[in-house]
């Protein structure tokens, strides 16, 4: 019986696999797992006890539509986070050591930029305009435009945007839609949250005339929630609005 | 561009990618330069074709059509669980599935007779179309 042994198991990048080599994600993914609980948190007193509370007095579409944009950000994160986001596979064989030898060549011509002289430059014509892409010495490959070597990944990565350590894997061709409906979705739901919470706390504040201390007693859990996507929002609309403005 | 490899291992050329139209996937129609004087006019005409139908089948694979935009409803209401579904077989999939037929079928017929096997370009990482050169002619 042979030893089938999977593709994953053999790759030399630094990716954690998981599933039988059927999730992707970067080496350290601390930040990532950080990241989801937060979420997870903040979502959790949130529909514990602000959508419960206006489920009841005002509307059932509080809860409602929280809980949809909660599910869609849950699900574009875990599939920014658990694709490949576009990694070229490293040259080996034949084809290895034929781009090695073109390398050896064209920096023998001089092709290559002064800074790094151990890798040389091949020139395309793209939609007329001219282009150059460099030579990976760690993948052995001539870099398709677009493309580029994370260092954390330790691979080339096709259409390359960032690597994301709050998604916890790189964000490239494959998976880039994904991240932008992530920061999209997340944006909503945080605004959602925020607007919800602080109505919340107008509805509690304004029932029996409590005083201010008394109330806010009553609402830990929303002051908690109120301050944790306050804080976190900012950073992702930006981010957001940011990557809008690339795509328009 | 060919390789230099021990005698025991048969010669392989590269068809390139062709980047003039921008990122999409297609590859060079024109046959490597070191190729064409190692095999017939016919085959290198055969390859040539080959290789327009490979560009054609990307092509199609890559388009923004009714079937993309279907699948990307699916993803959006299924909370992108869909992909794993087994049953299920994406446009992408689907068009590398027939990829492979197409390639077996020509290296099985056409090819073999002028002594050349071609590699399915998913297991170079879409860079190149490997050639690998059983016997000169």
């Amino acid at each position: 019986m042979s030893d089938v042994r999977r593709k994953y198991e053999s790759f030399e990048g630094d990716n954690t696999f998981l599933c039988k080599g059927r999730l992707v994600m970067a080496k350290r993914i601390g930040i990532f797992l950080g990241n989801v609980s937060l979420l997870t948190v903040t979502s959790i007193l949130f529909f514990a006890f602000d959508a419960v509370y206006l489920g009841q007095h005002s509307s059932f579409a509080f809860p409602l539509v929280a809980g949809i944009l909660c599910l869609l950000t849950f699900a574009t994160l875990f599939r920014t986070a658990t694709i490949d986001p576009g990694i070229l596979p490293r040259a080996t064989g034949a084809e290895k050591d034929a781009n090695d030898h073109e390398n050896s060549v064209r920096i023998a011509n001089g092709e290559h930029n002064n800074s790094y002289q151990q890798s040389s430059i091949r020139t395309h014509t793209i939609k007329g305009e001219a282009m150059s892409v460099r030579f990976c010495t760690t993948c052995h490959i001539y870099r398709p435009p677009r493309a580029s070597h994370c260092g954390i990944c330790n691979s080339c990565i096709e259409n390359f945007d960032h690597h994301c350590p709050w998604v916890g894997n790189c964000v490239g061709k494959r998976n880039y839609r994904y991240f932008y409906l992530f920061l999209l979705f997340l944006s909503t739901y945080g605004l959602f949250v925020l607007g919800s919470v602080v109505y919340r706390i107008v509805l509690v504040s304004r029932e029996d005339g409590n005083s201010f201390p008394q109330f806010l007693g009553k609402v830990p859990c929303s002051i908690i929630v109120c301050c944790i996507c306050a804080f976190s929002a900012f950073s992702v609309i930006g981010l957001c609005g940011f990557h809008s403005k690339l795509i328009a | 561009m060919a390789s230099a490899r021990p005698d025991s291992q048969p010669p392989r050329f590269f068809i390139q990618r062709d980047y003039t139209m921008g990122t999409v996937v297609q590859f060079e129609k024109q046959p490597p330069a070191d190729l064409s004087s190692k095999v017939t006019q016919d085959a290198l005409h055969v390859l040539s074709d080959t290789v327009e139908h490979i560009n054609s089948i990307f092509e199609e694979a890559e388009a923004l059509d009714g079937a993309a935009y279907l699948e990307g409803c699916l993803a959006c209401l299924t909370l992108c669980t869909y992909y794993v579904w087994p049953c299920v077989q994406t446009k992408y999939e689907k068009a590398m599935h027939k990829l492979a037929v197409y390639l077996e079928t020509q290296n099985s017929t056409v090819f073999r007779q002028h002594g050349m096997r071609l590699v399915h370009p998913m297991e170079r990482g879409l860079r190149v179309i490997e050639i690998v050169l059983l016997r000169s002619s």
